[in-house]
C-alpha cells in the first residue's frame, strides 16, 4: 500500500491506459452486437453504387468515408436522444417509410411545433452542390447542424447532446471506433453527414431502360412520358442528369400570393431576384414524398403537374421558362408513368466503394 | 505468383508485342487513300431550329450544322478501313477528345477515335446544359449535368461504335463519335476532303457514314508507299433513322427539293 501511495504520478500514468484497454476490450466485444443492433434499421446497408447514376460527387477531404462513421451516423440519425425533449430523431421527418420524408405537407419538431417548409427527401444528396430548399448550406456537415439546434426543430443544445452521448457506452464505443475520441459536436455532425452520403437510390425501371437497353422494363406509356419529360412539358429544362435536377434555384410561383411569400434563395443571396426561388429538387423516388412543392401545396402529382400545365403561378419573379403546356390528359398520364418509373430502394452503399469512385 | 514468374512474364509479353506483331503504322508495307466525299447536287439552305427553351441565351433560332458542304465537298463525314479483329498497337496512349457545348450547340459535330480514348466534356455556356450519350442507340453510356464552364468532366469511350451525344434539355444539340477498334479511320475536313495514311498494303473495304447521307463502301487496292484515289459522291437524301426531335424540326430536307 505504501509502495502505492508513493507513486501517485505512475497511478496516473497507468489509469488511462487500463481505462483505454478496458473500453478497448468492452469496444470489441460489443462492436459485433452493436452493429448488428444499428444495421436492423429497415435499410439495405453495404450495396454497391446504383446503377443508373453517375458517381460525380465530392467528398470532404476533412471527412473522408469509413464504415466506422457510417454505423455511427445511422445510429445518431435514427435516436430520438438527439431531440431535447427526446421526441423525434432526424429520421421522423426525414422517414426511410415515407420516401426519407415525413409525409407531410410542412416538418414538424418537437412539442408539435410546425415548420414552415416541406421536409426535402435526403436521398442522393452525395451527388448535390448545396443543401436545403433554399440552399443555405453547402454541405451535409452543415446541414446537419441546423435542425439539431433549431427551437423548432430538435430544439437541443450542445451540452445536453454531448452529455447525453457521453453517458451512452455504445457511443463511447462508436465514436473510438469511428474517431478515437469520446463523443464530440464536430463527430455527430460528421456522421451523420458521412451516413447520409451513402444514402442512394438508382436501379429503377427507368434505369434499367436507359442504361441497359431493357426495353420492356417501362410500358409505352412510360416511354411516351420521357420524350415529353423533355420535349413538350418542359421539365428537363431543370429535372437534369441522372439525379434529374440542376441544383439551381427556380421561381414556380408555388406559394406566391398566399399568406406572407417565402423568400426562398433571396433569403440567402439577399437578392431581389432571387426572390421565391427555390432548389429543384431530385425526382427519384417522386411516388414515395408527397406532398410537393417547397410549402407542400401539392398533394399529388396529378396535381404538379396540373400546376405546371398552367404554367405555375403568377408572380413577379416566375422563371422564364414555366410556361402554359396545353398538355392533354394522355400526355399528363403519360408523363406521371413516366415519373412512377423512378421509383426504387433506397440503400446505403458501401463507404469504401464511394471513396474508390473519386478519381 | 512468385516475383520472379512475373518479371519474366512481363519480360515475354513485352517482347512478344515488340517483335511478332508489330505495329502496322510502322511498317513500310503501307500506302495512303486520299479523296474527296461530295454532294451530287447544290446543297440546301440548313434547317433552322426553333428555339424552345432558355431563348434568352440561345436565341429565338439557331441554324442546324447538319450538314456542311463547301465547295461541293461534305464536312464531318467518317470514312473508315473495315478491319477484322483486333488491332493490335503498340503501348501508345490513345489521345483524348472534347466535345464542348457552345452556343447552344455540341462542338465539335462529328469526331472518330480508338476505343479507349477519354472523352473530355465542358461547356462554354452559362446555361446548363445536360449532354446525355447514347451508344449503338441503344444504351446510355453517361448522362452528363454541365451548369457552367466551370465544370469539367471525362469519360472513356469503352466500346467500338456510334455515339450519338444529346442535351436532355435542348434537345435540337447532337453530336456523333465513331469510335474504332483499329486506328484506319479518318473525318473529312471544310472541303471534304481526306487523307488515309499508313494504310497496310492490301485490299480493303473503305466505308463512308454522314448523319444526314448515311453509307457508302468501296473496295480498294492500296499499294506499298502508293496513293490510291477513292472519292464518294452522296445524293442530297435524309437518312437519319431516329425520330427527329424537337417535333418542330421537319424532316429535311423538305420532300419537293429530294
Amino acid at each position: 500500500m505504501r509502495s502505492r501511495r508513493g507513486k501517485p504520478e505512475e497511478m496516473s500514468k497507468v489509469r488511462p491506459i487500463r481505462c483505454a484497454r478496458l473500453l478497448f476490450f468492452i469496444g470489441l466485444l460489443s462492436l459485433g452486437l452493436i452493429r448488428v443492433v444499428v444495421a436492423s434499421e429497415p435499410l439495405p446497408m453495404e450495396t454497391s453504387f446504383p446503377f443508373g447514376l453517375e458517381p460525380d460527387f465530392e467528398i470532404p477531404k476533412h471527412n473522408p468515408m469509413t464504415a466506422e462513421k457510417v454505423l455511427l451516423g445511422k445510429r445518431l440519425f435514427f435516436d430520438k436522444n438527439l431531440s431535447k425533449d427526446r421526441s423525434i430523431s432526424c429520421a421522423t421527418c426525414h422517414d426511410p417509410a415515407q420516401g426519407f420524408s415525413n409525409g407531410e405537407a410542412l416538418a414538424q419538431g418537437v412539442a408539435g411545433v410546425i415548420g414552415t417548409r416541406n421536409v426535402p427527401s435526403i436521398v442522393n444528396r452525395l451527388l448535390g452542390r448545396t443543401q436545403f430548399w433554399d440552399g443555405r448550406s453547402e454541405t451535409l456537415e452543415v446541414q446537419a447542424l441546423e435542425p439539431l439546434f433549431n427551437p423548432n426543430e430538435m430544439a437541443m443544445d450542445e451540452n445536453l447532446l454531448i452529455e447525453r452521448l457521453r453517458t451512452d457506452v455504445i457511443y463511447l464505443v462508436l465514436f473510438q471506433q469511428a474517431f478515437d475520441a469520446e463523443p464530440t459536436l464536430d463527430g455527430v455532425l460528421q456522421a451523420i453527414a458521412t451516413f447520409e452520403r451513402t444514402l442512394l437510390s438508382g436501379t429503377t425501371p427507368f434505369d434499367k431502360y436507359e442504361w441497359n437497353g431493357e426495353k420492356m422494363a417501362l410500358s409505352d406509356s412510360a416511354v411516351r412520358g420521357i420524350a415529353l419529360f423533355r420535349g413538350k412539358a418542359r421539365c428537363s429544362t431543370c429535372h437534369i442528369g441522372t439525379n434529374l435536377t440542376d441544383e439551381k434555384f427556380h421561381n414556380l410561383g408555388a406559394g406566391a400570393g398566399i399568406g406572407q411569400d417565402d423568400p426562398g434563395r433571396a433569403a440567402v443571396t439577399k437578392e431581389s431576384e432571387d426572390f421565391g426561388k427555390f432548389k429543384t429538387p431530385t425526382l427519384r423516388n417522386v411516388t414515395r414524398t408527397a406532398p410537393y412543392m417547397h410549402d407542400g401545396s401539392l398533394a399529388t402529382l396529378e396535381e404538379v403537374i396540373a400546376f405546371y400545365d398552367r404554367g405555375g403561378r403568377p408572380n413577379p419573379n416566375l422563371d422564364k421558362e414555366i410556361k402554359p403546356l396545353q398538355l392533354t390528359d394522355a400526355e399528363k398520364a403519360d408523363l406521371l408513368e413516366f415519373l412512377k418509373s423512378l421509383t426504387s430502394s433506397v440503400v446505403s452503399v458501401s463507404p469504401k466503394e464511394l471513396e474508390e469512385l473519386i478519381e | 505468383m512468385k516475383l520472379w514468374m512475373f518479371f519474366v512474364l512481363s519480360l515475354l509479353i513485352n517482347f512478344t508485342e515488340i517483335t511478332f506483331f508489330p505495329d502496322v503504322l510502322a511498317n513500310e508495307n503501307t500506302g495512303m487513300i486520299q479523296g474527296k466525299v461530295s454532294l451530287s447536287t447544290p446543297a440546301p439552305a440548313l434547317p433552322q431550329i426553333v428555339v424552345d427553351k432558355t431563348i434568352d441565351f440561345c436565341g429565338v433560332t439557331l441554324i442546324d450544322p447538319i450538314l456542311m458542304v463547301q465547295e461541293g465537298g461534305v464536312k464531318g463525314a467518317v470514312i473508315w478501313l473495315e478491319w477484322q479483329g483486333e488491332f493490335h498497337t503498340m503501348a501508345e496512349p490513345v489521345p483524348p477528345i472534347s466535345l464542348k457545348s457552345q452556343n447552344c450547340l455540341f462542338s465539335p459535330r462529328i469526331q472518330a477515335t480508338r476505343v479507349g480514348a477519354y472523352l473530355h466534356l465542358n461547356s462554354g455556356d452559362e446555361i446548363a446544359h445536360n449532354p446525355h450519350g447514347w451508344w449503338n442507340n441503344t444504351k446510355t453510356v453517361f448522362n452528363i449535368t454541365l451548369l457552367d464552364p466551370s465544370l469539367k468532366f471525362k469519360r472513356k469511350l469503352r466500346w467500338a461504335g456510334t455515339y450519338r451525344v444529346e442535351c436532355d434539355t435542348h434537345t435540337w444539340m447532337k453530336s456523333y463519335i465513331l469510335v474504332f477498334n483499329h486506328p484506319f479511320f479518318v473525318v473529312t475536313d471544310e472541303k471534304g476532303k481526306f487523307t488515309l495514311n499508313n494504310v497496310p498494303v492490301g485490299t480493303h473495304t473503305v466505308r463512308v457514314w454522314h448523319e444526314i447521307l448515311g453509307e457508302q463502301k468501296r473496295v480498294v487496292v492500296v499499294n506499298s508507299g502508293k496513293k490510291t484515289k477513292q472519292s464518294f459522291v452522296f445524293p442530297l437524301v435524309d437518312h437519319r433513322r431516329e425520330i427527329l426531335k424537337p417535333k418542330t424540326i421537319s424532316p429535311w430536307p423538305p420532300n419537293e427539293s429530294r
